[in-house]
């Protein structure tokens, strides 16, 4: 039986790995939930969301003119690239003008998007993730499975075993300090030979010229005290107007990420040179990658996402298969949206994303940013609908079409259908009705009943 | 999460819209929602040119033929302007949220009419409570019950008209189930095109409510009761399932209300 591509990453998955999964979404649902009703109970939460929804739908252009000069008069260079490959050669090339050789990174999707770490590596740099989730994955040569977690579907044994293999720890040892204490070590000797620190940004303030970082293990700080340039590549759609806005989203970022109050640390980064470590240059790349086209379609809600991941640990089905069943860098419910819009003229690549979705609308309401998730999903599937993209198991509505356009033809085929209660439908191993009968039954016809009764008892 | 327009139309006076999965197969859940629509004193047509809300094509992403279905259903219910009571959660959010965004981008005339048609929709237990303020069902039905509130229904008054009208009923006990916010994978048209997905969804949800033993499921929509009990009976799992409708006749049979 043919499968979606989703699916079938569901029914092969390793089922300690989908146990992994489903464990640690639950749990950052549930932390989300607690935490937001204790801090935000009744409207208040509601309220809050309503306000970064209002906030993230101001006016980016005009916030994006403005944090330009601000961010110039800071000292910092502005510079814009259209696209993954015009963003990968200007980062290429001020690290090649600068000689430098080591990279130490601040965990960033929006470089996982560009597929940076590669390019850089080819080039023959050392590109080193500071992240713990990040470092665990780098090593394997994985992609995140995760946009907050990205190491969710690795065990702790996995990176203990990992750790060995690639010379962080000497011996196998699966306790978590002792893991996080071997990477801590290894981690240290980077951040003194680093030349560049490469960022994103959780948020560009366009009144005061600054980005803001959001991080829980101090490594943005380590990165950013041994290297003499910091590189930052940003969606240009992480403007906001000002630190005052920055509150709503410093109030619900963690909260919904990972049920903290707060990160550990938020960086304000206001330009190179401001305390005695801190790098001497500072560029901030803005991406647009297809984020322009986004903001003039339909669906330029998605543009709102604060990327906390609580629409991920929400979904039924990214809890069964974790974010490499995706295929794209954004997973969950944001990718099923973002990665086919971002696909451009390249959708049929990912056309089947938006199948991987019951419309149980739960995503929508986890949303700090009340993006609504189930609508833009839906108008991905009529965009790939209109462009005639052939996805597996897709079902032709035409004979359901005339049927329910065409009450005569509806009202025989209802009288009709009992006959089905006589013929072995369990044994179809094809189409629709084969994936249906093969985990499931189906009740008793009884067809056109109903229409009878209220002929004479209505 | 799919929220009714704000100021919809109520009269006592109302069409009937079996759905088509009443229509082909669960008939006494039809029956028993008519019968009670009139034992509260609803006065209930049945415009027997219907069909369907157009709800797989429109999951499904094909939107020109959900629309030409929505099109035969809105010409169908144009026969008069009562609001149009339905026994599924998930078919009247097709045609009270949906719609409009089938249709989203036609012309400012249709989109006016689909607005309209969504001020007409009901679910059948929203209906019951917050139109015809039916306060109580009565009656006894000696059971547990666990209750399953459909995703589609989440956003509109019918759970909670559904658990005031279930703790009415005499010797009826409603039982917590974990996961009980979770979708139980149905989907309509998602069960057939992400079948694995769609089953283990299924069997999770299977496992939560029968973990509590309960003696009847029941919800809302026949539609996520059909693919939950489909999967029990494929697993050999007793598991008894009423739309709720049927519930409240029969509690109220068994009292000698009705």
């Amino acid at each position: 039986m043919a499968l979606q591509p989703i699916d079938h990453f569901c029914e092969t998955l390793d089922p300690h790995v989908k146990k992994a999964i489903t464990a640690a979404s639950v749990g950052s649902t549930n932390a989300q939930k607690a935490i937001l009703e204790r801090d935000y109970p009744g409207d208040k939460t509601d309220h809050l969301r309503s306000l970064a929804n209002a906030i993230k739908g101001g006016d980016l252009a005009g916030n994006l003119e403005k944090a330009v000069a601000s961010l110039e008069r800071n000292g910092i260079t502005v510079l814009f690239a259209k696209d993954g490959a015009e963003a990968r050669d200007i980062i290429y090339n001020i690290i090649k003008e600068r000689e430098a050789k080591n990279v130490v990174k601040i965990k960033s999707m929006t470089t996982e998007e560009i597929e940076l770490n590669h390019f850089l590596q080819e080039k023959g740099m050392d590109v080193v993730e500071t992240d713990l989730g990040e470092l665990i994955i780098q090593i394997e040569n994985e992609k995140p499975s995760h946009i907050v977690k990205p190491a969710i579907h690795r065990t702790r044994g996995d990176i203990a075993e990992s750790f060995v293999k690639h010379n962080i720890a000497e011996k196998y040892d699966d306790n978590p300090n002792h893991l996080t204490l071997a990477a801590r070590k290894y981690l240290r000797e980077k951040y003194f030979a680093a030349d560049v620190v490469v960022s994103g940004a959780n948020y560009v303030l366009a009144e005061e010229g600054a980005i803001v970082l959001c991080t829980n293990e101090g490594n943005s700080r380590f990165s950013m005290a041994g290297a003499k340039t910091h590189i930052a590549l940003v969606g240009f759609e992480k403007v906001i107007p000002s630190a005052k806005e920055l509150a709503v989203f410093l109030n619900l970022l963690a909260r919904s990420a990972t049920g903290q109050t707060s990160t550990a640390y938020t960086d304000f980064v206001a330009g190179p040179g401001k305390s005695k470590n801190s790098p001497k240059e500072m560029f901030l790349v803005f991406l647009d990658n297809g984020r322009s086209d986004i903001l003039a379609s339909e669906s330029a809600e998605i543009l709102k996402c604060i990327r906390c991941g609580a629409c991920m640990n929400r979904c039924p089905v990214f809890r069964l298969v974790g974010g490499h069943a995706y295929r794209a860098t954004y997973p969950g419910p944001l990718g099923i949206v973002l990665s086919p819009l971002l696909a451009g003229d390249k959708l049929a690549t990912l056309a089947d994303l938006p199948k991987a979705c019951s419309l149980c609308g739960a995503c929508g309401e986890v949303c700090p940013a009340k993006i609504p998730l189930p609508d833009l999903i839906l108008k991905n599937r009529d965009k790939v609908k209109k462009q005639h993209i052939h996805v597996p198991n897709d079902i032709n509505f035409w004979p359901f079409k005339l049927l329910a356009t065409t009450p005569w033809m509806w009202k025989s085929a209802m009288a009709m259908s009992k006959a089905a209660n006589f013929l072995p439908l369990s044994w179809i191993k094809f189409g629709p009705a084969g994936r249906w009968f093969k985990s499931r039954t189906i009740p008793r016809i009884n067809g056109g009943n109903f229409r009878n009764w209220f002929k004479k008892n209505g | 999460m799919f929220v009714p327009p704000e100021n919809r139309i109520k009269g006592k006076k109302v069409n009937f819209m079996a759905t088509c999965l009443c229509d082909a197969i669960f008939d006494k859940a039809a029956i028993n929602s008519v019968e009670l629509l009139k034992k509260f004193g609803a006065e209930v047509e049945f415009l027997s040119n219907q069909t369907c809300c157009g709800q797989p094509a429109f999951n499904s992403g094909d939107f020109a033929s959900a629309r030409a279905v929505i099109e035969h259903t809105m010409k169908v219910f144009g026969a008069n302007d009562y609001p149009i009571v339905i026994p599924s959660g998930s078919c009247a959010a097709m045609l009270f949220h949906s719609s409009k965004i089938a249709f989203r981008d036609a012309d400012e005339a249709k989109r006016k009419e689909v607005d309209k048609f969504a001020d007409r929709i009901w679910e059948f237990c929203d209906y019951l409570v917050n139109v015809l303020g039916v306060e109580k069902i009565g009656g006894k039905f000696k059971a547990k019950v666990a209750v399953h509130n459909s995703c589609h229904s989440k956003g509109s008054g019918t759970p909670e008209a559904m658990k005031k009208l279930l703790t009415t009923i005499e010797g009826l006990e409603l039982v917590d189930f974990d996961g009980s916010d979770d979708c139980c994978g149905f989907g309509g048209t998602f069960s057939v095109v992400m079948p694995e997905l769609s089953a283990e969804m299924g069997e999770a949800k299977v496992k939560a409510i029968t973990a509590k033993n309960p003696d009847l499921i029941t919800a809302a929509d026949t539609s996520c009761l059909m693919h939950q009990k489909g999967i029990a009976d494929k697993h050999g799992i007793k598991y008894p399932a009423k739309h709720v409708a049927q519930l409240f006749y029969e509690a109220m049979k068994n009292g000698g209300l009705i």
